[in-house]
């Protein structure tokens, strides 16, 4: 099925970032009411597996057009939709605003060290698998 | 089953929306910032400050008591701006970065967005605190005639 442009790979592509976006949702309502905690460990989760598995698609390169088509609906759109760095922006801030000081910079500095650790483990996979 | 539809279909314009805006931006950008390097992404830089942003005014307006409903915020929240701005290209791009040989360029990449994300989070949410200040709307004309609707509205939403 010829994917490669017009209207059709946009509404794939929207359609894989809404499924994102409806699973993040879900997995962090969940795990809001199951955990019953204030930080935020489900964006967390949800970012760092997300960046794992874009490193993964990103090494995944090829010439075919199909493959290229699978990291443009998986990575752009699903990937995209299920990440999400505004919550995570927004998150810290309510937890600096709300004084717990410590929370946010574990929070920030989580997010980025365990993204690009997970991201680098991705890319790598990727490579040698 | 009816805040995950309209997270989906929020989800659904914030994706196309990133997507439409992440091509042309890459030519826009180095037009108005010739000496930066063609690798920094600044179309993902851009849309996650102004997603940081728009959530931070989001958040900030209905915390205060302006009356957008459950459905708006769910659709505008975690639907729109969630699928609209994005962690997995921020982070593998920092990766990206760093094994093109511009490791400082990704170390700014990686601490800017960051901080830049988290103060436009908090300009928003301030900004919000400002409007309503400011009487926009009116608070005698909007506000308070829908306060009991309102109240009854936050309580089934406290843990949002």
């Amino acid at each position: 099925m010829p994917l490669d442009t017009g209207i059709g790979v946009m509404l794939l592509l929207g359609l894989a970032g809404a499924t994102g976006a409806a699973v993040r949702f879900a997995v962090a309502e969940w795990a809001t009411k199951r955990w019953q905690i204030t930080f935020p460990l489900a964006t967390l989760l949800i970012n760092v597996t997300g960046a794992f598995a874009l490193g993964l698609l990103t090494t995944a390169e090829g010439g075919s057009g199909a493959l290229a088509q699978a990291r443009l609906l998986l990575g752009t759109g699903f990937l995209g939709g299920y990440t999400t760095f505004s919550t995570l922006s927004y998150d810290t801030h309510s937890l600096l605003r709300s004084r717990q000081t410590g929370a946010a910079w574990l929070n920030a500095l989580g997010s980025l060290v365990l993204g690009i650790a997970a991201a680098a483990l991705g890319l790598w996979c990727g490579s040698h698998l | 089953m009816r805040n995950i539809v309209l997270v989906f279909a929020g989800g659904f314009c914030g994706t196309l929306a990133r997507a439409l805006l992440a091509m042309p931006t890459k030519s826009l950008a180095l037009s108005l910032f010739p000496h930066a390097s063609s690798r920094f992404p600044w179309d993902i830089f851009a849309i996650n400050l102004s997603g940081a942003l728009a959530l931070g005014l989001l958040y900030g307006l209905w915390e205060r008591g302006i009356p957008l409903s459950d459905d708006f915020r769910h659709t505008a929240g975690p639907g729109f701006l969630g699928a609209f701005t994005t962690f997995s290209s921020y982070i593998v791009g920092t990766d990206l970065l760093a094994r093109a040989g511009l490791p400082d360029i990704a170390i700014f990449y990686a601490i800017a967005s960051l901080v830049l994300g988290v103060g436009c989070a908090w300009a928003g949410y301030s900004a919000a605190g400002t409007i309503i200040r400011r009487g926009v709307p009116q608070p005698g004309k909007h506000v308070l005639d829908v306060i009991p609707s309102l109240e009854e509205e936050m309580e089934d939403e406290v843990l949002d």
